[in-house]
């Protein structure tokens, strides 16, 4: 008994019956000589085993941010997490020590980046990045660190991984990084993988072949997913759940089918209203009017008050808490029941 | 790569060749505007027709073609590559193999420039890696403001305050007090002492590197700072890399391509530099020779010591070029 407790000593106790990963009113903020931008203002969600959860949202509202707070990469100074629990197996990770983040890092949570090119360092082989995850995280020697490499390259379908493994990511076209990025991720068997709009970069063959790969290998190995992307196309296809953010915040969360048959926020239906599709062809597309408002000055009411179409006095005075449409669904709109209804 | 070496090789010749054209031109100018330096060596005397003629026999600066200003005297200058490319370099004004001045004096250079390198990579890289680490501050600061100070300051001026302040004032204390070892008297001499081949040469190695070392600083400092946001390294992070790792391994070593290859030219600014350095604290080194060369007017010790500083530098210059092509996977020569 001892003996056990000496050897998790400095081991975190995760409980494996707990939930995987939850968020709660998480709030982070960069200090800047142009003051202080709240990029994420309260976002709470959680995420299952197997389970894709896609965010969605504009430029700027806040997506990677959140991602950076869960794996804990945020830029600190200027960035800094004010608020909120990050809960993986019911230990909130921000207030854990930095040596036993780092250890979670990769390990048990583990990113995949937009641009692979700049996300791979340019001097090193792919063997030796992909070699790395094990040589420092289960101190494994070089050569079986290799073979490990190789192994990772042919699960992510690189042909000729045994002479590829000595090469350098510009010598791999863009399709090709972006699977080395993932093997990368999935290296040590992580049980949450936070991809950040990871086929932004690639043309749209490419883009729908790595989108079926991830999510085979989610599949597989029954990781959660949470899937950053301001593509609602790509959603359809693989999420179970959405959230979608707006300045900072979760303007609405629901299952995929839910959102795409009747959306309970003005922001989402005019997102879906921006999405190309065949059957409207000819007409013109929706895009919807003006800006998010700065970060720095976020006014009191709701944030997307500015830019809604069926906006009301109060709108702009009193900020909407994420009301409950029913227990699987959200909406921060005083007036979902008229969104939803129409 | 062995094509590209070979390229570069064959296109240090029309160099070679043109730097020695230029030697030759400015001294033979310098002899058709000044006179005659055999002439010199009479002093007051005026020679007669014949010693005069003897002498410059020897000096070979008999040609007639030095009477006519302005005349390039390609004739004496094909005897001179020729004898060149023979490896026969003559011997001085004072009848000494220039060989055996050359194997005298670059020791002493070599020696100078070593300790000068040594100081500008321990010293520039340290100081550059700590001011890119902790961004704004007091590293930074002075980091910035030494830069500024040297590349502002020339190497003279420099060199002549560290002489008086550091050797004569400074040094005084030891040269006359009766405790002080020989080498501490050495280091903090006026000028160079055979009996101390380094600690001797540790003033002026100072002052030779000073340039050198803020510029190593400083762009240690920007590569490092500019790779530290570099997307890649946001990834070692993301894997759960120590952050020793992530900055010692992944940014550091990104960062050293920039400056690793700017230290491989800094050897040729050093040669230069020396000849400057050597020159003020009396150093009997390669610099001291071309300048003695320089004052005689004695081409045959000019041409062939500054063609040998040429290809030294030529030489490194390509060995810095292909080191380039090893620290950098994406650089590949044809
Ligand atoms: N390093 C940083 N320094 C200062 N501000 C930052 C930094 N990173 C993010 N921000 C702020 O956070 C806001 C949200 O950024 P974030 O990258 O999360 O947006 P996003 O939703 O991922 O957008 P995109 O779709 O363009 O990737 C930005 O608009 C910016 O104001
Ligand atoms: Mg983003």
């Amino acid at each position: 008994m001892t003996v056990e407790t000496e050897a998790k000593k400095g081991a975190v106790a995760f409980d494996p019956n707990a939930p995987l990963l939850e968020v709660e009113d998480l709030q982070v903020e960069f200090r800047t000589r142009d003051g202080v931008a709240k990029a994420v203002n309260g976002v709470t969600f959680s995420l299952s085993e197997g389970e894709t959860l896609a965010i969605l949202g504009e430029s700027g509202s806040g997506k990677s941010v959140t991602a950076q707070a869960i794996m804990g990469i945020i830029d600190s100074p200027p960035g800094f997490v004010t608020g909120g629990q990050v809960r993986y197996r019911g230990v909130d990770l921000l207030t854990l020590p930095e040596e036993q983040r780092r250890r979670i890092r990769g390990a048990k949570i583990a990113m995949i980046f937009q641009d692979a090119l700049s996300a791979l360092n340019p001097v090193f082989t792919v063997g030796f990045q992909l070699g790395e995850m094990y040589r420092i995280h289960r101190g494994t020697s070089r050569a079986e660190a290799k073979r490990r490499a190789i192994e990772l390259l042919e699960l992510v379908k690189i042909p000729a991984a045994r002479q590829r493994v000595n090469e350098y990511p510009h010598q791999f076209s863009g399709g090709m990084r972006q699977r080395v990025m993932i093997a990368m991720a999935l290296a040590l068997d992580p049980d949450v993988l936070i991809a950040d709009e990871p086929t932004t970069a690639l043309d749209v063959t490419v883009q729908a072949q790595i989108m079926g790969l991830l999510a085979e290998l989610q599949r597989e190995r029954n990781m959660g997913l949470i899937l950053i992307t301001h593509d609602m196309g790509v959603v359809a296809d693989v999420a179970d759940r959405i959230s979608v953010m707006y300045a900072g915040r979760v303007v609405e969360r629901a299952p995929v089918h839910d959102i795409y048959a009747s959306p309970a926020h003005p922001y989402t239906k005019a997102l879906l209203e921006s999405i190309p599709r065949v059957d409207h062809k000819g007409k013109r597309l929706n895009v919807i009017k003006g800006l998010p408002p700065a970060l720095t000055n976020i006014p009191p009411g709701c944030p997307f008050a500015p830019r809604c179409a069926v906006v009301q006095q109060r709108c702009h005075e009193e900020r909407p808490p994420l009301y409950e449409v029913n227990s699987e669904r959200g909406s921060a709109c005083h007036y979902w029941e008229e969104v939803i209804a129409r | 790569m062995g094509r590209y070496i070979l390229k570069r090789l064959l296109q240090f010749i029309p160099t070679v060749i043109g730097s020695i054209f230029l030697l030759h031109y400015l001294v033979v100018l310098g002899i058709q505007i000044n006179g005659n330096p055999a002439r010199a060596m009479f002093g007051e005397r005026t020679p007669t027709p014949a010693q005069l003629q003897a002498l410059a026999e020897v000096f070979n600066t008999s040609d007639p073609c030095l009477e006519q200003t302005g005349n390039p005297c390609l004739g004496l200058f094909w005897e001179r590559v020729s004898n060149l490319v023979q490896g026969e370099l003559g011997v001085n004004f004072q009848r000494i193999p220039i060989t055996e001045l050359i194997s005298h004096a670059l020791p002493v250079t070599l020696r100078l420039a070593f300790l000068a390198f040594v100081l500008q990579v321990v010293i520039g890289l340290s100081t550059g890696v700590i001011a890119g680490l902790r961004g704004e501050g007091v590293v930074d600061y002075l980091v910035k403001v030494s830069t500024v100070l040297f590349i502002s300051v020339p190497v003279f001026v420099l060199g002549r305050l560290v002489q008086v302040y550091l050797g004569v004032e400074f040094g005084g204390v030891f040269r006359d007090s009766s405790w002080a070892p020989d080498w501490l008297t050495a280091l903090f001499g006026v000028r160079y002492t055979p009996d101390h081949p380094w600690a001797s040469l540790i003033l002026p190695a100072v002052v030779l590197a000073a340039l050198g070392l803020a510029t190593t600083a400083r762009l240690t400092r920007t590569s490092l700072m500019e790779n530290l946001r570099a997307d890649y390294v946001r990834t070692a992070i993301a894997k759960g890399l120590p952050r020793r790792r992530v900055i010692g391994v992944h940014a550091l070593r990104n960062s050293l391509i920039p400056v690793i290859t700017d230290l491989g030219y800094q050897i040729g600014v050093l040669m230069s530099g020396a000849v400057v350095t050597e020159t003020i604290f009396n150093i009997p080194g390669i610099g001291g020779l071309v300048i003695n060369g320089v004052r005689q007017q004695d081409a045959s010790v000019i041409i062939p010591v500054v063609t040998f500083l040429v290809l030294v530098y030529l030489v490194i210059n390509l060995l810095v070029d292909l080191l380039y092509a090893v620290l950098d996977p994406r650089i590949r020569y044809e």
